[in-house]
Parts: structure tokens; sequence; C-alpha cells
């Protein structure tokens, strides 16, 4: 079964001079185990899909359904709390907490007990290769490749089934890059997880089990 | 994480601007102390000049006052027809004073410079009645002695102010009317007199009443209309000096001192010191120069204290609406993070609101504490401080209610 089935699609902005149709009537499954990369020129709607799959904004017309249930009625707070982890180009990371307490933030708001988030972050931290003599630092006080990690150890904690990635290696060295798409190659193939990646980087879209092509709005072709 | 938690870290780890934030409440806090300190101060100041006597002396040695009001000898001889002006004079100055009046100079003339106050309560105003002859002697009871003339309270009414030993020894109160004789050239006349007040103090031991000129006044007209002279008194030392000799009293409201100038002025002119002194008549001297000088100055303070009030709000307003709107600006990505990390929209409201509270409640108990640690004496009013608080928030609360949409949530996607 489909994590997330698009159904016409479509997405404009609007200003007082223009509506941009930044993404048009894009249909398209998404499954669980499967390592999605979407991509396309800047400009080509890949991130405002992205935006609409994370729950953060809804279509203009058509529905995305997560497994079934359609998003627009759905608790977006929970779909985001519980099943759809984003990983951003900007890490979006909170500042003014550390290492450990980011991971734990999203858990301890759905309610997991203080101890058992914290262990629960340590695991995942440890899994993305950051050591607790991280833990307690702050996320100024760590590399680009560092923070994204911590980003997707936050991603990871959340146990979601639905990991969204927006040019998740777009301010990384290659070395770090290529951390961070095995990490996720991971998740999809062994965590069975469903993983989006948006990305313009074409060696992360030959690691990926789907490529999805973005092209004025419109979803133009799918590669395996 | 508990909302609590995340404000703790957020206040623990941003402290500069934070302090900043609370800095500004407390900046403004103590202004708007100092403001009401200095008002308050001035305030006091004037209310204490406001309660300051004032001398209003009526007196027939005009040449002597620099200011001060005279009545012409033509409207004191209209005043005589008509009415008269011991009773204007007096109604004005109950009008004006309440019931609690000072009379300075009483009694023995006071010394070049010195000054006697002794109080006395007016108790009110009753009719004249007839002055029958009286025909049997032994029916004196009170007799009218000497001239004094130097202190008294007129009315159209025969009123007597009396000495407290005097009234106990007649058994008698304020309000109560006695009997009273004039002995004349020819012959003793009867009259009632009110006892309008008593005299205390160092007086309390005088047993002379006296009584209004007008009473006088009334004898020396009977006395005239029998063809003989009037009292004694006025035979020896003349009409003037018996009337005004020296009379005044101290107005008690004296924000009431305007108006009683204005009316006091129907009655008296300017005073012409190169007038004869028969010709010079009486003068009405209001003694506040003092008062006048020092309350232009304050009132003038206070106006522009109060001026500076409505602007000073306006300032402190906008700029802890401002000082919210930015702080809760500043943190755009910061609100997105967490909406998008799944916390809903009122636990967001809750961190954001709450912390800006703790902020402002510390600014301002630090400011209050500040302003009272270097003396400050008069502190703002509650709801002026509510509502500085309700100003902070708000800057907050709008931004926020706007940054916490879904819509904002894109933010996140940006890329620097």
């Amino acid at each position: 079964m489909a994590v997330l089935e698009l159904t016409n699609v479509s997405y404009d902005y609007k200003n007082k001079y223009q509506t941009v149709h930044a993404v048009q009537s894009v249909s398209n499954t998404f499954e669980a185990g499967t390592f999605y990369a979407v991509i396309g020129k800047s400009g080509s709607g890949k991130t405002t899909l992205l935006t609409m799959l994370a729950g953060l904004d809804l279509p203009t017309s058509g529905t995305i359904t997560y497994n079934g249930r359609d998003l627009t009625g759905l608790n977006r707070d929970d779909y985001r709390l519980r099943h759809a982890a984003v990983i951003y180009q900007q890490y979006n990371l909170l500042p003014i907490l550390t290492v450990l307490e980011n991971v734990c933030f999203p858990l301890e708001l759905s309610g997991t007990p203080k101890k058992e988030a914290v262990k629960l972050a340590e695991e995942k931290l440890s899994a993305v290769g950051l050591s607790k003599e991280y833990h307690k630092r702050f996320p100024a006080m760590l590399s680009g490749g560092e923070q994204q990690r911590v980003a997707i150890a936050r991603a990871l904690a959340c146990r979601a089934d639905l990991i969204l990635a927006d040019e998740p290696t777009g301010n990384l060295d290659t070395e770090n890059g290529q951390t961070v798409v095995e990490i996720l190659l991971k998740l999809a193939h062994e965590e069975k997880c469903c993983v989006i990646v948006v990305t313009h980087d074409l060696s992360i879209a030959g690691q990926a089990d789907v490529v999805l092509k973005m092209k004025d709005g419109r979803m133009e072709a799918e590669e395996k | 994480m508990a909302v609590w938690q995340y404000i703790g870290r957020s206040l623990r780890r941003r402290p500069v601007s934070r302090i900043i934030l609370g800095a500004i409440g407390l900046v403004i806090v103590i202004l708007l102390c100092v403001l009401e300190g200095v008002c308050f101060e001035q305030k006091k100041e004037l209310a204490q000049v406001e309660t300051m006597p004032i001398q209003v002396g009526i007196s027939d040695k005009r040449g002597e006052k620099k200011e001060g009001l005279a009545l012409s000898e033509q409207e004191l001889s209209h005043i005589r027809d008509t009415t008269s002006l011991g009773a204007c004079l007096t109604d004005e100055v109950l009008r004006w004073t309440g019931k609690l009046v000072w009379l300075e100079g009483y009694g023995e003339r006071p010394k070049e410079g010195a000054s006697v106050s002794r109080q006395y309560t007016l108790i009110g105003i009753s009719s004249l009645k007839a002055a029958p002859e009286l025909t049997e002697e032994e029916e004196i009871q009170i007799a009218y002695e000497g001239i004094s003339g130097r202190t008294i309270f007129s009315s159209i009414t025969p009123i007597c102010l009396m000495g407290e030993q005097r009234i106990v020894e007649l058994g008698k109160s304020p309000g109560d009317t006695v009997g009273a004789i004039f002995k004349t050239e020819d012959g003793w006349y009867e009259t009632e007199l009110v006892i309008g007040g008593v005299i205390g103090g160092s007086g309390a031991e005088i047993k002379e009443i006296y009584c209004g000129w007008e009473a006088l006044q009334y004898l020396q007209l009977a006395a005239e209309s029998r063809g003989t002279q009037t009292v004694d008194s006025l035979k020896q030392e003349g009409l003037y000096h018996y009337l005004t000799d020296r009379y005044s009293a101290v107005i008690k409201d004296n924000g009431s001192l305007m108006g009683f100038k204005a009316v006091a002025k129907r009655y008296y002119s300017a005073v012409d010191p190169l007038a004869s002194v028969e010709e010079r008549g009486l003068a009405l001297t209001v003694y506040d120069s003092l008062y006048q000088s020092t309350t232009k100055e304050l009132k003038k303070n206070i106006r522009f204290l109060d001026g500076l009030r409505p602007v000073l709000w306006v300032a402190a307003g906008g700029i802890c609406f401002l000082a919210g709107f930015l702080a809760a600006r500043s943190r755009r990505r910061e609100i997105a993070v967490i909406r998008s990390l799944g916390a809903g929209k009122f636990r967001v409201f809750l961190i954001l609101v709450l912390e800006q509270v703790m902020l402002a409640l510390l600014g301002t108990a630090i400011g209050l504490g500040g302003y009272l640690l270097f003396g400050g004496k008069s502190l703002p009013k509650v709801w002026e401080i509510v509502l500085i608080l309700i100003l902070y928030l708000a800057g907050t609360v709008a931004p926020a209610l706007r940054l916490m949409g879904d819509k904002k949530l894109a933010i996140l996607m940006k890329k620097d």
C-alpha cells in the first residue's frame, strides 16, 4: 500500500500581480522502503511539492493521502509529529537547545517520558555517528555536516515512516554529503521508511530507487 | 518538552537579547516612575502652598499698602445706604472661606511686623431686631463697652463675638442671642445680639462682647434720628477707626482666591494714596503675591509634566509594542521549526507569551526596585503598569498569531 498518494495535486502562489502555478496536476504514489529522489531545475516546483508532502502547506487543488487518509482531514500537527519527519537544507535546529535536546524535543512534544526520550535520542545520535561528546554542544558549535546529522537524528527519533529531505546535502562537502545519503538509504532499505529527497545533486539521484523529474511544476518522468 | 522548560532554556540561553528586552521595560518603568514622582512632588508642593494662609486685610491706612482694593467714599456711602460693607464682606468671607476664619490683629494693636492670629467660628447670621428703648435699667444684661471696634464680624444683623469666659458666665452658647444695651448721650438703647463666635485662646478671658459695626451704625443712625450724638466711642474716635481699624481673615481655600477677589472688587475700588484720609475709604488687601508667584511656577511645571505624560505614554506604548513585536518577529524561523516538529499553535503561543510576560514582569520589578532604591517616592498607578504590560504583550501576540499560521511554515524551505 502506498504511504503517500498524490492525485492531481496543484499549488498556486498568488500575489497582487500574478499567479504562479508552482505545481501542476502532479499524481504519484510513494511506497514504504523506497528512496525517492525528486530532481529538477530551480523553480521547477520540487520544494513546493515537498512542502505539501510534509504537511507544511496544503495543495490548491487535488488530494494528498497518507495511508489512505486525506491530509486535509488529518491533524497536521500530529501528522508532522508522528508520521512525517523533514530534513531541511538549512538544518533548522533550535539554536537554544543542545544537540541532545534538539533530538529529544519532538519526542517530548509527543509525550514520550523524558528518560525514554533521552535514551532514544542517544541511540539515534549514535546511529548518525555523533558520539556523546556532541550531545551537550549547541548547533552553532557544530559543522554543517554535523548539524545535518543532528537533523537526521531528530527525524529518526520521531520514528516517522515518512522522511522528507530538502537538499539535505546542499550545504555539505562531498564526504559529509555521502554520509548523509547513506544514512537515508539505510533508513529506506533497513527501516522500511519512505524517503523522499529533493535534490539538484545527480549523484544522490544515481543512488535513489526512484527518480522523479520536475519541470515547470509538472512531474515529467519517473526513472528507476 | 514542557512549555516552561523551553521558556527556561530560552531565557537562559539568550541572555543578551532577553536583557535588552527586559531593559526596555525597565527604562520605561523608571521613566514613568520619575515622571510620576516629579509630578507628585510638584502637586504636593502646590497643595501645601494652596493651604498656606493668605491674609485678607481691610484697613483705612491705605497708603501703607502697595496692593489692595479700596472702597471709594461714594461706594461706601452707597453701601451704607443699601446694605452694609461689613455684611458684604462677611458674607463673602463666609462663602469663600467656610466657617473657619482667622482674624488677625484682634485685640491690642500688634506691634510693627508682629502678627497675632486667633481662631473664631462663625455661626451664622440672623435678622436684625428692633431696639426698643429701654425703660428699666435693671434689665441691662450686657453693656457694650469701650471702643475697641477692632475685630468685627459684620452683618446687617448685630452679631457679636464673645469671650469664652463671658459666655460661660451668661450660660449661653454660640447662636444664642443676648440682650445688649448701648449707652448714648441721650440715654440707653437696647438691642439683641446673636453670639456669632467665641473668642478663644488668649482672648477667652475677654469679658466684652464685640458687635458688628452695622449694629453701631444702626445705633448711630438711631441716635442721629433723635438729633443726638451716637455712642461715646464714635464721638471720640470717629467712625472709620471704629469700623475697620484692622480686620483680616485667612482664606482657607486658596483655590477660591480669585473668586473671592473678584467678588470683593465689586465692593472696593483702588486706593488713591493721594486722597485725603477722609476720602480714602476702606481698603481691602489680599496678601497673595507670594502665593501667586509660587503657584504660577508650580502650575506651569505641573502643566508641562501633565503634557509630557501622554507623550511618554505614546512613546512607552510604542516602544513596548515594538519591542514585543520585534522580539517575536525575530523568532520567525524558531516558531516555524517548533510548529513543523508538530507543536500545536496554542503551545507555541504559550511559549511566546509566557516568556514575554516573565520578561516584562522582571523588567518592571527591576525598574520599580531601582527607582525605589534611588529614592523614588511615588510609584506609577497599577493601571499604568498593567497598560504597559498589555502593550508589551500586544506587541508579542500580534506577530505571534500571524507567524503561527501554517502558511508561514514554508519559511523553513527557504535557502538563505
